[in-house]
């Protein structure tokens, strides 16, 4: 395995799985075949067809297709057909800050294929020079990726709320950040990527910030999403990302921007270039 | 208005309009189909056809390749169709560090469209929304660009060093900065570029750098192909960037990454992810292997 393999994974699917969801002639998400074949019970919903679904077009505003949708995910839960109902919308538009189309159950997000956006901080203190990077262990109930490495801070973008605003609610939180702390983080970039996970498309961009964090801090986890904490040196996070599946499916890729951006990876790597691209890959 | 002006300043090449040149079977740059043509007539180093232009496969090695192909360039030199000779040799591959499969006149490169490699130093001072930017006025005199804003350091990639010993090498000879400062500078990113430039195609990979100057610091040019040096806060850099083309074009690209990597523009730019985007497009080289 090397660094390589966990940005190469970040891209891996086949599009042949999905159906386009269609919204207004514009597609925002590539639709799970069995949830394509759910959908054909609510025809004043959504337009199933061979080659695509779409919403209805008498669905002719944000409210009315927010509304109408809503209802048929509820159904679909009730039904037990979509699990870990998570009470928090996610806004779909064709892409970001585009005009918001309909919110949606952030439950759904994957079944539908549909953008996502999240925000991930590389929360990191320097000792002699060196650069130490905190890390998260998921804790052991989470629905998605139970015990996997991550970021010091990381969350879903919900509905209307703006990137930053979103990171310094996580970094309280997920780590105790204190907010006058947590407002020094600056962004440095943006990560996408498209991949199959648990037989769904994934089609997500993370909002990437930094923040050096005093030598003394400690982390503290609030809402119980992570285990415990560890400050680990560049080189055992590269030596885990190269060589381990331990850290979550999408962090890696943030992280390797990261090292690329703070000089530790650097163009002497015969896989240099291959790095800065790939972390760079649109989908 | 908005920094993706500066990717409108060039339209995207039309790769149509060129024919891919291959060397031992490999696709490694675009050229003019006239200019193809003609040089399809010298038999024993080019074969051709509608598609692509070729080196002979008789020319087996590296050494063979170079030496017709340098016969090749002095003849256009000669006819004054290779303005700026250097009398550098680049690389021709597709991916840097791979071993070359010909080494050419660096002043030819965009005739043939083969990738040119660089290194670009982003100079500064301070920290924050207090942070200046260190840039250069290009000499009047300079073949590519004469007059246009610059970065305080950056050269092109020759042969025999790696990019931080070329780093070095630039920084002494292009601003007077001492080894004991530059070797502080860090890789932070690549950019990559593909513009129709006059007469062919620039097709580029930039290794970019970071360097926290002191204070006190003055550049001092020492190889003529500067004018001079402005430090200019970070607030006017973005002024600049969004509303002229002071900059030259791929110098526009490595500050817009400086701007996001620093988190001078972020999110809430409503262009945040078309700017990203535009940084590192993949060069669409034909991985198939193509026929000799």
């Amino acid at each position: 395995m090397s660094l390589m393999d966990r940005i190469a994974s970040c891209h891996r699917h086949d599009l042949a799985g999905y159906l386009p969801f269609v919204v207004r002639d514009m597609q925002v998400g590539f639709m799970r075949r069995d949830l394509a074949a759910e959908l054909r019970r609510f025809p004043s919903v959504f337009r199933v067809a061979q080659n695509q679904v779409a919403v209805a077009d008498h669905l002719d505003s944000f409210d009315y297709r927010s509304a109408a949708i809503d209802s048929v995910m509820r159904e679909l839960r009730q039904d037990g057909f979509i699990r870990g109902w998570r009470d928090e919308l996610f806004t779909i538009a064709a892409h970001y800050g585009a005009e918001p189309l309909f919110d949606l159950e952030r439950a759904g997000v994957p079944l539908f294929g549909v953008k996502a956006y999240g925000v991930h901080l590389n929360g990191y203190v320097r000792r002699d020079g060196e650069i130490w990077l905190w890390v998260g262990r998921r804790a052991a109930n989470r629905p998605i990726e139970p015990g996997k490495l991550d970021h010091l801070v990381a969350g879903g973008l919900p509905s209307g709320v703006k990137p930053f605003d979103n990171l310094i609610k996580e970094a309280a939180e997920e780590a105790s950040i204190p907010k006058e702390l947590a407002r020094r983080a600056r962004p440095c970039g943006a990560l996408s990527y498209r991949m199959e996970l648990d037989g769904c498309l994934r089609d997500d961009t993370i909002f990437a910030y930094d923040l050096e964090l005093p030598a003394d801090f400690i982390p503290r986890n609030h809402d119980g999403e992570i285990a415990d904490f560890r400050l680990l040196p560049l080189p055992e996070v590269e030596r885990l990302l190269a060589e381990t599946s331990d850290f979550k499916f999408n962090v890696g890729l943030v992280i390797i921007d990261f090292l690329i951006r703070q000089g530790y990876l650097t163009p002497e790597r015969a896989d240099y270039v291959a790095l800065a691209m790939g972390v760079s890959r649109k989908p | 208005m908005s920094l993706l002006r500066q990717y409108r300043r060039y339209t995207a090449p039309d790769l149509t309009r060129y024919r891919k040149f291959v060397v031992a079977g490999r696709h490694v740059g675009w050229i003019k189909p006239a200019l193809a043509t003609e040089l399809a007539a010298r038999h024993g180093v080019f074969l051709s056809d509608e598609q692509a232009l070729m080196m002979n496969p008789a020319l087996a090695d590296s050494a063979a390749r170079s030496e017709a192909m340098a016969m090749v360039l002095e003849g256009l030199r000669a006819d004054g169709r290779v303005p700026g000779w250097r009398d550098e040799l680049y690389p021709v591959n597709t991916g840097f560090g791979e071993a070359p499969l010909l080494v050419m006149e660096r002043a030819a490169a965009p005739l043939f469209g083969i990738m040119a490699y660089g290194v670009n130093l982003n100079g500064f001072v301070g920290r924050g929304w207090e942070m200046k930017v260190w840039v250069a006025r290009r000499s009047p005199t300079k073949s590519v660009d004469p007059n246009m804003l610059d970065l305080i350091v950056g050269g092109g990639q020759p042969l025999d060093l790696t990019p931080a010993e070329n780093l070095l090498k630039e920084c002494r000879e292009e601003a007077g900065i001492p080894e004991s400062i530059a070797e502080r500078a860090r890789p932070v990113s690549i950019v990559t570029l593909m513009i129709e430039a006059g007469e062919g195609l620039r097709v580029g990979q930039q290794f970019n750098y970071d360097l926290d100057l002191p204070e006190d610091f003055r550049p001092l040019n020492q190889d003529g192909e500067v004018a001079g040096f402005e430090l200019i806060p970070v607030s006017e850099l973005i002024h600049r960037l969004r509303s002229g083309d002071d900059f030259m074009y791929d110098i526009a690209l490595v500050l817009i990454d400086f701007l996001v990597r620093h988190g001078f523009v972020g999110p809430e730019d409503v262009d945040y992810l078309p700017l990203i985007a535009g940084l590192r497009r993949p060069i669409p080289f034909d991985d198939r292997a193509v026929a000799p």
